[in-house]
């Protein structure tokens, strides 16, 4: 709703939908951060609203035990972060954002994306699903 | 789903295998599993094998079973995990047992249709147990040095759930025989009658094994605390250098997850799909695959043929999961965490 207001949020941000923030696993944000992102925000519906039940709630779990390996790794746990917010709050939305865009360059960009190409291996070519370069 | 009672402790004095071997065949000869989980001698080494028969329980290297696990890739819990139809009798330590309430947790282990018969760990030492016999490695409590890495952190000692439970903390000589759900109570009185087992466990003794219990799970947390200390301290770019330099190695062969007793995926995705994941994001993936899981068996460490310190990764960072819900792997039936 953000886009219908047309309001502001980060250029760098690059949404992917869901049909429920509790698809979002940990193993998939940590694939997105191994794939160079420099954070990941998990949108989910605030307490209570969660049409699939608890989908928001295990989305928070999943947050929080990639929040806890990456604090362990070194990388930053402030790279990951949960935010509750219905998909007609557009305002809330992009204050959000914003916010965490503007914490993220504090932080620093993702160590991973870092290193060299070759010592990320795969995750450095493309996989055949992939859209090519 | 599982009986529960207070436990009735009977003492035993004699050698502790033989108490295992006369529970094995009782277990056989009187119908209560189809098979107990063991292992024949090959080369010096013990390959996993089902006895089925109470006259093959003599040869059973039972003990060896129990200390030095088997061959390879093979164990007692994948054994039961991956029989869900039989019934099984299976000799374990706190560790697998532990590993045994959290699959029965997600369906893949049926605690009614097994049987566990445990000890009380003290821990394992490193290479030592070749040397020591089943009396000696469950009795005496080893000092930090002379255990193995996993071991050293463990904060669970003692079987959270098991159908008979013996415990030589308290005395080597006096061994307590402990029976907590309704078939293990049954062998237990079988025992009493036949007259393998004495008079009910004095006091003394009791309170004995109780305090021995928690100055070991003590020990362990105070391990687990100075290591995840230790592990912080150092500022983030040498802890990241360090993480990937071990997640780096990984050969992804997948030793770790057939191991692992609680990796019970038939098609793992990361077996499967193998060249979607760089070795350091293979690794990760089963972190967050299962460490909130973890009870910090150690046989990932065993496998591992690049030495990657992986139960030290795992535990750690399940327990900084698991500890904001106060919850601990396997031992309660307590939903977990991410299982809402």
């Amino acid at each position: 709703m953000a886009g219908t207001m047309r309001l502001q949020y980060p250029a760098t941000l690059r949404p992917i939908r869901v049909p429920c923030a509790g698809r979002v696993s940990a193993d998939l944000i940590a694939r997105l951060l191994w794939r160079g992102a420099d954070g990941v925000i998990v949108v989910g519906c605030r307490a209570g609203e969660c049409e699939y039940e608890n989908g928001n709630i295990m989305a928070t779990r999943h947050v929080e035990m990639v929040q806890d390996l990456l604090e362990l790794m070194g990388i930053g746990a402030g790279r990951v972060v949960m935010v509750y917010c219905s998909s007609a709050e557009g305002r809330y939305f992009a204050e959000e954002t914003m916010k965490i865009s503007e914490k993220l360059r504090a932080i620093g960009p993702n160590p991973l994306k870092m290193r060299k190409a070759d010592e990320l291996g795969v995750e450095s070519k493309q996989t055949p699903n992939d859209p090519p370069r | 789903m599982v009986e529960d009672r207070v436990v009735d402790w009977f003492t035993y004095k004699g050698d502790v295998l033989q108490l295992v071997r006369r529970i094995a065949k009782h277990l056989l000869e009187a119908g209560v599993v189809d098979g107990v989980v063991s292992g024949v001698s090959k080369d010096g080494k013990v390959s996993l094998y089902i006895v089925r028969g109470a006259v093959e329980v003599d040869e059973s290297p039972l003990d060896r079973v129990l200390l030095h696990g088997y061959r390879g890739l093979e164990s007692a819990v994948r054994a039961v995990r991956e029989r869900r139809e039989e019934r099984l009798a299976v000799l374990v330590k706190p560790c697998e047992a532990r590993a045994m309430v959290e699959l029965a947790k997600r369906r893949q282990v049926n605690l009614d249709s097994s049987f566990i018969i445990g000890f009380d760990c003290p821990g394992i030492r490193v290479n030592n147990t070749i040397e020591l016999g089943i009396k000696e490695a469950v009795s005496a409590v080893p000092s930090d040095e002379l255990l193995r890495d996993a071991c050293r952190r463990c904060e669970v000692h003692a079987l959270p759930h098991y159908d008979v439970c013996i415990s030589l903390l308290a005395s080597p000589e006096i061994i307590l025989v402990g029976a907590k759900t309704g078939k293990g109570t049954r062998v237990v009185k079988f025992l009493k009658e036949s007259g393998v087992l004495s008079d009910r466990s004095p006091q003394e003794l009791l309170l004995m094994r109780e305090e021995k219990l928690r100055l070991l799970s003590e020990n362990g947390r105070k391990n687990l605390r100075e290591e995840e200390e230790k592990l912080l301290s150092a500022p983030s770019n040498e802890r990241f250098s360090w993480f990937m330099s071990q997640l780096d190695s990984c050969a992804r062969c997948g030793a770790c997850i057939k191991a692992c007793p609680l990796c019970f995926c038939k098609d793992c995705i990361l077996i499967k799909e193998r060249k979607n994941y760089s070795p350091s994001l293979f690794l990760v993936t089963r972190m967050l695959h299962m460490a909130d899981a973890c009870v910090c068996c150690g046989k990932c460490d065993e496998v591992c043929p690049k030495n990657i310190p992986l139960s030290y990764m795992f535990y750690h960072l399940g327990r900084r999961f698991t500890s904001r819900y106060n919850y601990l792997a396997g031992v309660d039936f307590s939903n977990p965490p991410r299982a809402v």
